[in-house]
């Protein structure tokens, strides 16, 4: 069931309103069954992977809990990530794994039978695979104490808004909220409604349209080139964008609503003047978990400075692994891991500089600030190329092929030409550009939370602006073959 | 467990202010949406296949009753490889084109209740494309096709069965039914506007010569050329592989509903894979799993099938020159497929 359906908020409000009908043991019944059953309409017979890793972990928890000696509770530990991780493995990463040492073999001229499994990738099986893993790992290291309700748990594992996208909540932020008995609260509602808005705002109008535009030129690159390229870049960044925070804020809206707060999961990432701070403010329940599961346990920055960089590169390694299993993600995880080390390599000169040239304050501060904006959204914009390009070699191609023609660029004919063939019609794409432009505009004035700072510009802009935002999705969003969040196939 | 039930005069009144919000978001909302929903249907009177189903009904309800004996069904591939005048000539066999847009099973099926109201035909040819046979409900053709039929009845039996509790809702709201027309006809406006303004032109290859117009008893002609695109970057088939296709069960029972009306009717039911393109038929990978998978179906109802894309596999009938674009067929792929036809009609001892 996808959040940008009828189905799903026919589905949401009569969840919603048996919700708070209910005594507090029959609502958490409630969110668990409707829980089983949003992830069941993809396909049921998955829902037992879940089931089993909601079993292993809280059996694990309490048995990690209960034992006695740091040693055996290391053993248990390590036994329970396998298991997490094994599957994970087995249905994201063996083909890839197969297909890699096959390739490799075959470079040096050993060639065999090649194991290839039609295995199906289950939605959303990182996101929950992790939060459940982040939850035993926790209890082992004494941050918290095992739940005791089964039912509990599974909810904290299954919680509709965020079972399939994230946000990767953690123990301490979820469980504890679903022992309180939320209240029905019209604040809550309004506030939920207008985060919904602005996450469907995000996916029907901006992320569904482009999309297009995005594919006709990445699935078939090879018959494109310049302007084509440098439009279908930018285009994916702000669809990436707007699919993946687009559904954080609708989980975010549908939780709240309940009464639930869950944890920000972007915050304005374009709007970061270092690729250090875009990691900060970028999928941000995902960045977290890998420093603090992944970073700091291989020693953080607690170290010698080859050994922090080989921790960062090895974090976003993995981090790229864990989008995908496919080399184009590895790739995009390196460059991110590239980026950080040069910029940490490079920060105290480029402070020094900026001292010297006098760019740290006042309006050449500001200029430097912008075009620091630039520069990082530039960098992250290059590195989706490899995120969204179907092969390594296509995405070498783009960047070979993105500056050619590069004097014509400005032409009124070229121009016309690029805008009337990427896959979408001319009109689409200009109410894509101002839908975007929307977008940049709440974002730079908007602040970290947009609704708040309606509430408090008073009833008037509060009322005017969430009109226009349902209007501009109710008229121009995508709900002829609306499609799939981009995050749900990691 | 704890309970937050508490509740004070400045909360409630806090509330009631929460709640005046989404009502006047409503207030605001609801009218606007509305009237954009009467400009973009305005827009989407204007749409020409829209157009071309409407003069086919028109056509078709002007005809004598009783006066066919053959009547074609199915998507836009139907009613661009059977041309009733072509099929005349090679047959004589007097027949009418009721194909529309991206028709499903089920859309044909109700079709074809409201076409033997008036019609006893002795054959029904049925155009079965596999990308009708998935379970993607396609409101466009469902609206094309129901708001040209005269029977209001069959109207609503149709949408009562057929549309998904979603798209009943899309049906009802005008700026989500409509827009794709409002879009590419403010497109279409727009590219006039810049070519006007600024001389620019469509890039070459992409301006397709010739004509394509509603001709006669259902049938569209078209004299144009597949666009150079076409052949490569905008090619539907690219990447398709047909190896995990199979037949949705919904569309599955709609294809045995119509094979018992017309059994019923003691009507000769035909399928027919009208032809894609050769280089289209080039991308498709594992092609032979569509055709296993509707011979068997057709065998097992016992209805003759003739699957163009087959007989065309290694490019004897068709050249890439025979289609307006990477689909379909244009005239002169026309006459050749419907020569064909009427050859393996007569050669399968059915006509």
């Amino acid at each position: 069931m996808l959040f940008n359906s009828f189905s799903f908020i026919i589905f949401f409000i009569l969840v919603a309103t048996g919700y708070f009908f209910l005594p507090h043991k029959g609502r958490i019944w409630l969110l668990l069954i409707a829980s089983y059953y949003f992830y069941m309409c993809w396909k049921p017979v998955l829902i037992v992977l879940i089931v089993f890793i909601t079993f292993i972990n809280f059996f694990f928890s309490h048995v990690i809990y209960r034992a006695k000696s740091a040693v055996r509770k290391k053993r248990l530990l390590v036994f329970c990530l396998l298991i997490n991780f094994g599957l994970l493995f087995v249905f994201k990463y063996f083909n890839f794994a197969a297909n890699s040492i096959y390739s490799v073999l075959g470079f040096f001229g050993l060639h065999y039978q090649k194991p290839a499994f039609d295995i199906i990738l289950p939605m959303g099986i990182s996101f929950y695979t992790f939060q459940a893993a982040a939850y035993t790992i926790d209890v082992y290291r004494g941050d918290i104490k095992p739940v005791k309700s089964y039912v509990i748990f599974s909810l904290f594992i299954t919680f509709f808004p965020q079972l399939v996208a994230g946000p990767i909540e953690r123990s301490k932020n979820l469980i504890k909220q679903f022992y309180h008995k939320h209240r029905f609260s019209m604040e809550n509602l309004v506030t939920g409604i207008e985060i919904m808005l602005m996450g469907y705002f995000k996916k029907a109008v901006i992320a569904d349209r482009i999309s297009v535009a995005v594919n006709t030129v990445f699935n078939n690159s090879h018959s494109y080139s310049g302007l084509y390229f440098f439009i279908a870049m930018l285009l994916f960044t702000f669809q990436i964008y707007c699919d993946f925070s687009g559904y954080s804020d609708i989980a975010k809206g549908c939780a709240k609503i309940l009464g639930f707060d869950l944890m920000t999961n972007f915050d304005r990432p374009f709007l970061s003047p270092t690729i250090k701070e875009f990691w900060r403010r970028w999928h941000i329940s995902l960045s977290t978990w890998f420093m603090d599961y992944v970073y700091i346990p291989l020693g953080g920055n607690r170290c010698s400075r080859l050994k922090k960089y080989r921790n960062l590169f090895v974090t976003f390694l993995v981090s790229g692994l864990w989008h995908g299993a496919s080399w184009t993600f590895v790739i995009w995880g390196a460059l991110h891991g590239v980026f950080l080390i040069l910029g940490d390599m490079t920060r105290e000169k480029r402070n020094r500089l900026k001292h010297i040239l006098k760019l740290d304050f006042g309006f050449l501060g500001k200029v430097s600030q912008a075009l620091s904006v630039l520069i990082t959204f530039g960098l992250a914009s290059a590195a989706f190329v490899f995120f969204r390009a179907n092969t390594v070699g296509d995405a070498f191609y783009i960047f070979s092929h993105i500056t050619w023609n590069i004097r014509k660029w400005l032409t009124p004919q070229y121009l016309y030409e690029v805008f009337t063939n990427m896959g979408i019609n001319i009109f689409e794409l200009k109410i894509s550009a101002i839908a975007i432009g929307v977008l940049v505009l709440c974002e730079l004035f908007g602040g970290k939370l947009i609704n708040e700072r309606l509430k408090k510009a008073g009833f008037i802009p509060e009322v005017l602006f969430y009109s226009f935002i349902a209007l501009f999705i109710l008229t121009t969003g995508v709900f002829y073959n609306a499609g799939q969040f981009i995050y749900f196939q990691f | 467990m704890r309970d937050s039930s508490y509740t004070s005069s400045s909360e409630n009144k806090s509330a009631k202010k929460r709640a005046l919000i989404i009502i006047c978001i409503a207030a605001v909302v609801i009218p606007l949406f509305l009237g954009i929903g009467v400009i973009y249907k305005k827009a989407a009177e204007k749409n020409t296949v829209n157009a071309f189903t409407k003069q086919r009904f028109e056509d078709f309800y002007a005809l004598k009753d009783n006066s066919l004996d053959m009547v074609f069904v199915g998507s836009s591939h139907c009613y661009c490889t059977f041309d009733p005048a072509l099929i005349e000539k090679y047959t004589g066999l007097s027949s009418f084109q009721m194909g529309t847009p991206l028709q499903h099973p089920d859309t044909t099926y109700f079709e074809l209740k409201e076409i033997l109201k008036t019609q006893k035909p002795k054959y029904v040819v049925m155009d079965v494309y596999w990308d009708v046979l998935d379970d993607n409900f396609e409101l466009k053709q469902a609206d094309s096709f129901f708001e040209v039929l005269k029977d209001k009845s069959i109207k609503k039996q149709y949408i009562k069965e057929v549309f998904p509790l979603s798209d009943k809702v899309k049906y009802s709201l005008w700026p989500i039914r409509f827009q794709q027309d409002y879009f590419a006809y403010a497109a279409s406006a727009m590219q006039k506007g810049l070519q006007a303004k600024y001389g620019v032109k469509e890039k070459a290859g992409q301006v397709q010569q010739g004509e394509e117009r509603y001709s006669d008893r259902g049938y569209v002609y078209s004299n144009q050329t597949m666009l150079e695109s076409e052949y490569d970057s905008t090619n539907q088939f690219k990447n398709f592989d047909a190896k995990k296709w199979t037949m949705a069960k919904s569309q599955k029972k709609y294809m045995e509903k119509i094979v018992s009306l017309c059994q019923s009717q003691n009507i000769s039911l035909i399928f027919v894979t009208a032809p894609v393109a050769n280089v289209s038929l080039g991308y498709i990978k594992n092609y032979g799993v569509i055709n296993k998978a509707v011979s068997e179906f057709a065998e097992k109802n016992n209805v003759p099938y003739l699957d163009f894309n087959m007989e065309n596999r290694n490019g004897e009938l068709f050249s890439n020159d025979n289609f307006r674009d990477d689909a379909h067929l244009n005239h002169s792929g026309v006459e050749i497929a419907d020569k064909y036809f009427a050859r393996w009609l007569k050669n399968n001892g059915i006509n």
